[in-house]
C-alpha cells in the first residue's frame, strides 16, 4: 500500500471550498436579512443543504485530485504512447459518449426541458442526442492532438455553422441549445477527460499541453449546440408535415333542426351517404313558417336535432342526402348547417364496417 | 448517480486490465478516489437541490417585484459571480491550469476573470428578459466577437478561453442561474417560461472566453 495517499492535501481542498461558496451564503444572508424574510423553518432547510453541498464539494474535489486527475493523466500518456494512435479517435467518441450520458447537470437539463415543452420535446431524447454529439466532438478533438491541429480551425468553423443556424431554429430552441450546450460540461467530462487529453499531449512528441492538452472542453461545449439545433430542425419540419396532415383530415359538424320523427330517417340516409354515425336530440323552436295557435295561444313544435360530424370531404354529399330525406327545400320543414370542427376524439374510423341503424 | 458514471469507470478497469496497467497504487487511488467523487456528488446534488436551488428560485422570484432595473441587474452580476467562483468544474480546470502551465497562468487570476465573465453575461441575460430582446441576436454578437479577438489572442490562451467558457457551467451554476431565469421570466407576465428562462447559460458561457482571452492579450 506504498504511496497511496488519499488525503493529502484535504484541508487545502476544504478552505478552498469555504472560500468559494462564502460569497453565495454571504449575498444571500444579506437578501435573507433585507428583502425576503423567508420563514425559518425554511432557511433551516437552506442551511442543511448548503452544508451538505460543501461537504459533497470537499469529497468530490478530493476524489477527482487523489484519483480521477492522477488517473486519467496515467491513462492518456499511456495510451499517447501506442503505436495506432489512430485508435484514439473511436476511443474518444466511446469516452466522450459515456462521461455525457452521466453527467448529472445533462440530466437535469433535459427534465427540464420536458416539464418546460409540456411532454413535447422528451428527456432521453435530449439525454441521447447531447451524449452523441459531445461523442462525436471528442472523437474530433482527439484528432486534433494526435495531428496538432489548433483548436480554432475547428472551434471558428463550428461556432460560424451555430451562428448561421440561429436563423433558421425557433427561438425556444435556440435557448435549449445554447444552454445544452453549457451544461455538457459538467465535473465529470472536464475532470476525466481533461485529464487524459493532458496527459496524451504531454506523452506525443512536439505537442504542448497547454496548446493542445485543453481546448477539449471547449469542444464539449460547441457539440450540444449543433446537434440540439439540428434536431430543432428536424421537430420543426416534422411539426410542420403534421400540421399539414392534420388540415387535410378537417372535420366539420353538420347540425339539422327538423321536424319531429325525421330525425331518425336522417341518420338512416346520412350514414349511407357516408357518415360515421349521429346523435339525435329533442328540442322546441319555431320558425317564421310556422307560426301555430291553439285558441288564440302559440305553441312551439317540437323538434328533434341531429348532429353529424363527418369528413369534410364528405360533409356535402352528407348534407345533400339531409336535405332531401328532410325536405329541406320546403318551407316550415326546418334547417340545417354546417360548422367546422377544430378537434375530435373518439371517432373510431369505419375502414370495413358501416354504421348500421 | 451511481448507474451514471459507472460506464467511466468500467471502460478504466478494462484499460488498466488490457492495454494501460497503471501501477497498484495508482489504480487502488483511482477507485478510492471514484468512490469519494460518487458519494461527494451525491451529497453536493441533494445538498443543491434542497439547499441551494431554492434560494435561487426565491431570489429570482422575489427580485423582479421589489427592485429598479440597475439593481436587479447588479444583483444578477453579484449573483453569477458568487455561484461561479463555487463552480467544481472551474476550480477543477483552474486548478489543471495552473498546474499545467507551471503557475504561469495562475489560478486566482483565472478563477476571477472566469467569475466577472459569467457575472457580467448574467446580468446581460437579466436584461435581455426585462427588455425583450431576442437572444439570438446576443448569441451572434456574443460569438462574433469572440472570433475576431480568437485572432489577436496569443496561442497559449486560446484552449484555455475556449475552455473556460465551457467549464462556467456545471452542477452549481446550472441549477442557480436557471432557477433565477426561470424565476425571473415567470414572474414578469407575458413572457413564456420556455424561451426565457433558457438561454441564460449559454450567455454565461460567452464571457469568461472574452475575459480570458482579453487577459492573455493584457498578460502578454
Amino acid at each position: 500500500m506504498t504511496g497511496v495517499t488519499v488525503w493529502d492535501g484535504f484541508g487545502h481542498t476544504v478552505l478552498g471550498i469555504i472560500e468559494a461558496l462564502a460569497p453565495l451564503l454571504v449575498l444571500f444572508i444579506i437578501f435573507q436579512l433585507t428583502v425576503l424574510k423567508l420563514p425559518r423553518s425554511y432557511i433551516l432547510n437552506l442551511i442543511k443543504g448548503s452544508l451538505l453541498a460543501l461537504v459533497g464539494l470537499a469529497l468530490f474535489l478530493q476524489g477527482v485530485h487523489i484519483g480521477f486527475f492522477p488517473a486519467g493523466q496515467a491513462i492518456g500518456e499511456m495510451l499517447g504512447s501506442i503505436r495506432f494512435q489512430w485508435l484514439l479517435i473511436p476511443f474518444g467518441f466511446m469516452m466522450g459518449f459515456l462521461a455525457t450520458w452521466g453527467e448529472p447537470a445533462v440530466r437535469i437539463l433535459g427534465e427540464q426541458v420536458e416539464e418546460a415543452s409540456v411532454g413535447s420535446i422528451r428527456k432521453s431524447i435530449v439525454l441521447y442526442t447531447i451524449s452523441g454529439g459531445v461523442a462525436l466532438f471528442i472523437a474530433l478533438g482527439m484528432a486534433k492532438i494526435i495531428y496538432g491541429v489548433p483548436l480554432l480551425w475547428i472551434i471558428i468553423p463550428g461556432y460560424l455553422l451555430a451562428i448561421g443556424m440561429l436563423w433558421f431554429s425557433d427561438k425556444s430552441v435556440i435557448a435549449i441549445a445554447f444552454d445544452a450546450g453549457g451544461v455538457a460540461t459538467g465535473p465529470m467530462a472536464v475532470t476525466f477527460l481533461m485529464a487524459i487529453a493532458v496527459g496524451i499531449a504531454s506523452s506525443i512528441q512536439d505537442r504542448d499541453p497547454v496548446i493542445d492538452g485543453f481546448g477539449l472542453i471547449a469542444l464539449i461545449a460547441l457539440a450540444p449546440i449543433l446537434t440540439i439545433m439540428v434536431l430543432g430542425l428536424i421537430i420543426r419540419i416534422k411539426t410542420r408535415r403534421k400540421e399539414e396532415n392534420a388540415t387535410m383530415a378537417e372535420k366539420s359538424l353538420i347540425v339539422s333542426i327538423v321536424r319531429k320523427g325525421w330525425g331518425d330517417k336522417i341518420l338512416q340516409n346520412s350514414c349511407k351517404a357516408g357518415a360515421e354515425g349521429g346523435t339525435i336530440m329533442f328540442g322546441r323552436g319555431v320558425g317564421v313558417h310556422e307560426k301555430q295557435t291553439i285558441l288564440g295561444i302559440p305553441i312551439e313544435p317540437e323538434k328533434e336535432i341531429v348532429l353529424t360530424v363527418t369528413d369534410s370531404e364528405e360533409t356535402d354529399a352528407v348534407l345533400e342526402e339531409i336535405v332531401r330525406t328532410a325536405e329541406l327545400g320546403k318551407p316550415g320543414a326546418g334547417i340545417a348547417f354546417v360548422i367546422p370542427v377544430e378537434k375530435v376524439v373518439g371517432v373510431v374510423h369505419r375502414s370495413d364496417e358501416s354504421c348500421t341503424i | 448517480m451511481i448507474i451514471a458514471i459507472l460506464p467511466l469507470i468500467l471502460v478504466v478497469f478494462i484499460l488498466q486490465f488490457a492495454l494501460v496497467k497503471m501501477p497498484a497504487n495508482l489504480f487502488l487511488q483511482f477507485i478510492i478516489g471514484a468512490i469519494m467523487v460518487i458519494t461527494g456528488m451525491v451529497l453536493f446534488l441533494i445538498g443543491v437541490d434542497i439547499g441551494i436551488l431554492p434560494m435561487g428560485k426565491a431570489l429570482g422570484a422575489e427580485l423582479p417585484r421589489r427592485g429598479s432595473l440597475p439593481l436587479i441587474t447588479g444583483i444578477a452580476f453579484l449573483i453569477g459571480f458568487a455561484a461561479t467562483i463555487a463552480e467544481p468544474d472551474v476550480i477543477v480546470l483552474t486548478n489543471q491550469v495552473d498546474t499545467v502551465s507551471g503557475g504561469a497562468i495562475a489560478k486566482n487570476v483565472l478563477v476571477y476573470i472566469i467569475a466577472i465573465g459569467v457575472a457580467f453575461f448574467v446580468a446581460t441575460a437579466m436584461l435581455r428578459i426585462l427588455l425583450g430582446f431576442p437572444i439570438a441576436y446576443l448569441m451572434a454578437a456574443g460569438y462574433i466577437i469572440i472570433i475576431i479577438l480568437a485572432f489577436f489572442t496569443p496561442v497559449e490562451f486560446v484552449p484555455v478561453a475556449f475552455d473556460s467558457g465551457g467549464v462556467t457551467t456545471g452542477p452549481m451554476t446550472v441549477p442557480i442561474i436557471l432557477a433565477l431565469g426561470l424565476g425571473f421570466s415567470s414572474v414578469l407576465a407575458g413572457k413564456s417560461a420556455m424561451s426565457d428562462g433558457f438561454g441564460l447559460i449559454g450567455l454565461a458561457s460567452i464571457g469568461p472566453v472574452i475575459g480570458v482571452m482579453v487577459m492573455g492579450m493584457v498578460l502578454s
